[in-house]
């Protein structure tokens, strides 16, 4: 039965864009905001009917529309837990994120609140997407709006910025296509599942070897990956702060969820749930420690705080990664647990850094100091946001952290060696983080024309308030509340998302390991 | 047990100061203010007399002692003073069908559906009531002292905010029935610490300590979570005691098997050295202990709490709860043991030449903290534990004494710049007195015995660890009283004015610094401050007596964690080889003469401070000057700051700038190279617009991407 809600959820943003260019142009950003609300509002909707569904023994809220006889591609839509938790995230983040914009962004909002509207229907469609060519197209969608809102309303580098973000990811995307027209062809059909079977059963190990090679160039880049991420910390710092906070919280998921829904179960995972390439496995995991240690000791070094968050994403990922391709539960649980968690505090270390840089229009770590004095609720959440980024247990980054550290722990695929790697990470995520804090909010107040007292003046004539206005704790207070939930109940996410993984990972519960069966047939094997 | 109020409602001891501190924190700014501290005081308080109801009904309970030593069979009965109770499932990853069975451990590796699950649950036995009741308890004391102390503070209610975020984490630390739990308390306590050692934030000394301090913690914390993960592959779980005593299905239970498997005995190698790292982290051991002195930036309270009495103990905790993974493993325990004897003997070299009066007492923490590992390391968990409750109220007593003083002085705390303040602080006099002289191990003083206690588990393992305790001993007694003669003794002196750079408790004050010339006319010891003071005089000169006849040992014995232990190393067959036979109390031979060989080596100690210091003083500057560079070398403090900094802080951040530059070398090389193509498809096309071809290319790309979909609907 098709389910008209899915629809609702993309068709909702995508008329709220269209109407936001005949709106006049005071009017669009709270039309913007309304909509996303109301955005926010379906996707609720839908996750009461998966989770009725899923009470229920039923598959969950789908929609298969007209499709092209020819292609063997079709408007096929449809959300598990995965999906649905990703849509949250988008949804929750989004409104947030236009309401950030407010302020910050004072020329040509018409287009601006349209191509955020936009983005927000095509970042959902990438997530609700069942038909591979379907998730093709708004994977690469989302590149337009992003290219348009760095290339307009970023930072004095934005061309640079956004060509480079455009190039290289729209390079990696080239790759993915190739990949996803030659499995189209070979199954007959786009369709998801069908196509992931036909890989598993049918293709030989060369061919999946190239498939997954194409799809993860592309994924690889959005995600991004050690050596790929170079579009990242620019694209990132020149961005507008919605920009960046949509970056960072949605977009790197697209490649994180294209590697989790495609990647593996095409190229890496056998019909046994068995690793097809194990050396790719031990490379990518590689890959993904070089990351996290070389992520955080560049970030520690840079002077503009909104780079070091923005390197701070290449080391996050690492783990991300690191997590999934352990290819057990724990691994991938973690994983996906640590999408949504760096989505919240990365989204929310761009949203505070914005408020600091629309008040004092710097982001230099040598020119800002001791705000914790003139800005205590600021500082409260820099530091809040900070502890959930450096994963203080009890804060949602923890969790995930901890579970896609001990994935690869214990991973037959990855193994000790690589949580040990990543756990020097875990120091040094907290080395520059601190690093930051201390130079930001600790310390003798320093900021801009601090030295003079114009400064005061200028400031007292700014539409801004000294500290976060109403506003401003309206929109950090939510995602706040978020990380403290997900810190006290992870299984909120965790739990339900175990069968939709588990069935990416071919482990059924009837094979799956018992506890019987365990001790007799695997107590040869041991990790050392 | 069961039908304890305080053990049916154990959740309310964290619980409640959590909900002080929320209230503090969100209402102190605006509403509360100079009455900040109510909701913690009572959130304390009533945890506090939640925890001693519940030692006090465990007491009540009154099990035949020893029971559980001997009967030794594998029913939950034999523990009736632990019982766990699980609250909810915190985390639950993988299958949870896959959970350990009684006597059949999960296997883990090459199960990719193997479950992680993690409660939040307590276990609760007489080692954490006896340390609930020093958090709670001590720590209700330093939260009425705070209330004097720290009054006119611009950050009142922050400070008490932090205060009560602090007991809840500290409270869970002890409580937890996992490793995770543990954890959680760990980095909880590691927080408080670093924001109240930042207190004065401004101070850029006080942002460099707190930095320091939670980074070398977290070094520490690599450590521990590598343990976890160890042991989790190994046995399948991290809880405790799992489904209770008995059944064998917790960690801690496991590790005491008789048919450990190949890897599980290799484990079992690694997994206490990677916990003992954190356990020297948070409780300063070497290497690992240069955060401790740095602390005292923070609030002289926060000194006495956090960093003396209770979370610097959280290490001898760990050792002591995990006992049985540790006894197993003769090289890890001999690690314990001699980097405690090391730690001991380091820091109270370095004590001797400090001459600001928070950091001899931090160096002297550090060396305490010492003597306990050393405790635990020699199969003597009970005088380690001992030890932790009688320095808990004697080195809590001597930093709020401390504050007291620095109250008075303005800020000062440089013990050259004063002497004779028995005149100014006459009831300060008395109890900075009775918490030296404790410290000291003045006869019949509390620290006395369970000093003695250790010094004779380490005669009993090893005669040298044993010697240089011995004479760590005689270090102690010199320089604590050193310090009592030099600033309570001798002819009044005062500072002429607040330094500077120790005004840091004298900022934001609402009051100006005090003139010291004016004594008469301010009380420098309100009865919010010395009735505290009082309170803990008197635990650190008698509390000797809560070992009298063992009553500790025996108590103690009904917790698993040491029982399990002690059945280890009585087990002839696997660890008496290499140890020889360990018994549970303190060895009894020679126990006479060593009690009266440590009190006159603690009363040398105290006479020779008393000729150096009292009676002649310039003669010790002069001893000082004839062994100039050594004294130099501990003045700097062996310049370990100054070797972790060229050793591994500058290399690393170094390796940053050269991995900067090459991401900007890719960058600006790769980028450069691509942005080509599109530029030259770009000028083929003409569809290159003013806006530059970027623009055009996306604009090229939507259209055909668009065309896809227009397709795609109109079929």
């Amino acid at each position: 039965m098709n389910n008209q809600w899915l629809v609702m959820l993309l068709a909702v943003p995508f008329i709220g864009c269209i109407v936001t260019m005949i709106l006049p142009g005071h009017a669009a950003r709270k039309w913007a905001f309304c909509v996303a609300v109301a955005t926010f509002l379906v996707s609720v909707v839908l996750g009461f009917q998966l989770k009725h569904a899923i009470a229920a023994g039923q598959p969950g809220p789908n929609y298969l529309g007209g499709g092209i006889v020819g292609i063997g591609a079709s408007i096929h839509l449809g959300v598990d837990t995965i999906s649905m938790w990703l849509v949250f995230l988008t949804t929750f983040l989004t409104p947030l994120a236009i309401a950030a914009s407010f302020t910050a962004i004072t020329e040509r909002q018409k287009e601006y609140y349209a191509w955020m509207l936009a983005l927000l229907a095509i970042m959902l469609g990438v997530f609700v997407a069942r038909d591979l060519l379907l998730f093709y197209v708004f994977f690469e969608l989302t590149l337009v709006p992003m290219f348009f809102i760095i290339g307009i309303w970023g930072g004095p580098e934005r061309r640079y910025a956004a060509g480079k973000f455009f190039l290289f990811t729209f390079a990696g995307g080239v790759f993915t296509l190739a990949a996803t027209i030659y499995l189209g062809t070979r199954a007959g059909t786009f369709d998801l599942d069908t196509v992931v079977h036909v890989a598993q059963t049918q293709l030989t190990t060369t061919v999946r070897w190239w498939v997954v090679l194409g799809l993860l160039a592309g994924f690889a880049v959005k995600i991004p990956l050690f050596p790929v991420h170079t579009w990242l910390p620019l694209a990132h710092t020149e961005a507008p702060t919605a920009g960046s906070v949509i970056l960072a919280g949605v977009l790197l998921k697209l490649g994180t969820y294209g590697l989790l829904r495609l990647a593996l179960p095409i190229g890496l995972i056998g019909i046994d749930g068995s690793a097809v390439f194990p050396a790719l496995i031990h490379f990518i995991g590689g890959l993904c420690v070089i990351g996290i240690v070389y992520g955080a000791l560049v970030a520690w070094v840079q002077q503009d705080i909104k780079k070091l968050v923005a390197y701070s994403s290449v080391s996050h990922l690492g783990f991300c990664i690191l997590g999934m391709v352990a290819l057990n539960d724990i691994g991938m649980q973690g994983s996906f647990l640590y999408m949504i968690n760096h989505g919240l505090s990365t989204g929310a270390m761009f949203l505070v850094i914005g408020m600091v840089y629309e008040r004092y229009h710097t982001r230099d770590i040598n020119q800002l100091s001791g705000l914790g004095r003139k800005m205590p609720i600021f500082a409260f959440f820099f530091v809040f946001f900070t502890l959930a980024s450096i994963g203080l247990p009890g804060l949602n980054g923890f969790w995930s952290e901890f579970l896609t550290i001990l994935g690869a722990f214990t991973s037959e695929h990855l193994g000790i060696g690589y949580g040990v790697l990543a756990a020097l990470g875990v120091i040094l995520g907290a080395v520059y983080m601190l690093h930051m804090a201390a130079r930001v909010i600790f310390g003798p107040l320093k900021f801009p024309g601090s030295d003079d007292h114009a400064a005061d003046h200028h400031a007292s004539h700014s539409p801004l308030s000294v500290d976060l206005n109403p506003r401003e704790i309206g929109i950090l207070a939510p995602i706040a509340l978020a990380v403290i939930v997900l810190g006290v109940y992870p299984n909120l996410i965790v739990g339900p998302i175990r069968g939709p993984l588990e069935r990416i990972m071919n482990v059924h519960p009837e094979k799956s390991l018992g506890i019987a069966a365990a001790p007799t047939l695997r107590s040869h094997q041991e990790p050392l | 047990m069961e039908t304890l109020f305080s053990f049916q409602h154990a959740y309310l001891i964290p619980l409640l100061p959590l909900i002080g501190a929320a209230i503090s924190g969100l209402f102190g700014a605006k509403y509360l203010k100079e009455n900040s501290h109510w909701p913690i005081w009572l959130g304390v308080g009533i945890s506090a007399i939640l925890s001693i109801f519940l030692l006090l009904g465990m007491l009540a309970i009154n099990p035949s002692p020893g029971s559980a030593g001997v009967s030794g069979g594998p029913s939950t009965e034999t523990y009736p003073l632990a019982k766990s109770v699980e609250y909810f499932t915190w985390l639950q990853a993988g299958d949870p069908n896959n959970e350990g069975r009684p006597d059949q451990p999960q296997v883990v590796y090459g199960n990719p559906t193997a479950s992680f699950h993690v409660s939040a649950g307590f276990f609760i036995d007489p080692l954490n009531a006896i340390m609930l009741c020093v958090i709670t308890g001590i720590g209700f004391l330093i939260t009425v002292y705070s209330k004097g102390y720290m009054h006119g503070e611009s950050g009142y209610f922050r400070f008490f905010a932090y205060l009560g975020l602090f007991i809840f984490a500290m409270t869970i630390l002890v409580l937890g029935d996992n490793l995770i739990m543990l954890y959680l308390g760990w980095e909880g306590v590691g927080l408080c610490s670093y924001l109240l050692i930042g207190y004065y934030y401004e101070k850029p000394a006080a942002r460099e300590a707190a930095k320091k301090a939670f980074l070398v913690n977290r070094i520490g914390d690599f450590g521990f979570s590598i343990g976890i993960m160890l042991s989790f592959l190994a046995f399948g779980t991290v809880s405790y005691f799992g489904q209770g005593v008995g059944t064998h299905t917790g960690l801690l239970e496991l590790a005491t098997g008789t048919h450990l498997g190949g890897f599980q005995t290799y484990a079992l190698k690694w997994i206490p050295f990677l916990l003992m790292i954190g356990a020297f982290g948070k409780s300063a051991q070497f290497p690992l202990y240069v955060w401790l002195p740095d602390a005292m930036e923070g609030p002289s309270p926060v000194s006495a709490l956090i960093h003396a009495a209770t979370m610097v103990t959280a290490g001898v905790y760990m050792i002591a709860r995990c006992g049985t993974l540790f006894v197993g493993s003769a090289p890890a325990m001999s690690t314990v043991a001699a980097i405690g004897c090391f730690t001991a003997i380091f820091a109270a070299t370095i004590a001797l030449r400090q001459f600001d009066l928070k950091k001899v007492f931090a160096y002297s923490t550090i060396s305490q903290l010492g003597f306990m590992f050393v405790a635990v390391g020699c199969f003597a968990p009970v005088a380690g534990v001992f030890h932790l409750v009688t320095h808990a109220f004697f080195k809590a007593l001597l930093f709020l004494s401390a504050g007291v003083v620095m109250h008075a002085m303005g800020g000062e705390l440089d013990m050259r710049k004063m002497s004779g303040l028995k005149r100014v602080l006459p009831i300060t006099n008395i109890v900075i007195l009775i918490g030296c002289a404790a410290l000291s191990g003045f006869p019949f003083t509390s620290g006395f015995f369970s000093k003695d206690q250790i010094v004779g588990a380490a005669f009993a393992r090893n005669w040298l660890l044993g010697a240089i305790l011995l004479f760590t001993a005689f270090l102690t007694a010199y320089y604590t009283f050193r310090l009592y003669f030099q600033v309570f003794q001798g002819p009044l002196v005062l500072p002429a004015t607040p330094a500077p750079d120790h005004a840091h408790d004298s900022h934001d004050h609402g009051h100006e610094p005090k003139d010291p010339g004016h004594e008469e006319h301010h009380n420098h010891e309100p009865r919010i401050m010395w009735i505290p003071l009082a309170i803990l005089a008197v635990g650190a000169l008698f509390g000797g007596l809560f070992n009298y006849h063992d009553a500790l040992a025996d108590f103690l014995s009904h917790s698993p964690s040491f029982d399990l232990a002690w059945k280890l190393t009585a087990d002839p067959g696997r660890y008496a080889a290499g140890f020889g036979h360990i018994d549970a109390s303190a060895p009894e031979t020679s126990e006479q003469g060593l009690m009266i060989l440590s009190g006159l080596i603690s009363l040398t100690g105290i006479g020779l401070a008393y000729w150096l210091h009292l009676l002649e003083r310039a003669r010790a500057e002069r001893i000082a000057a004839g062994l100039e560079p050594l004294t130099g070398l501990i003045e700097h403090k062996f310049l370990v700051d100054e070797i972790y900094q060229a050793a591994i802080v500058e290399p690393l951040r170094r390796l940053g700038g050269y991995f900067y530059a090459i991401d900007r070398f890719v960058v600006d090389g790769v980028v450069g190279l691509i942005a080509f193509i599109p530029q030259f498809f770009g000028f083929l096309l003409r569809i290159t617009t003013e806006r530059g071809y970027l623009q055009g290319y996306a604009a090229t790309m939507l259209l055909g991407l668009a065309l896809i979909l227009i397709l795609i609907f109109l079929k």
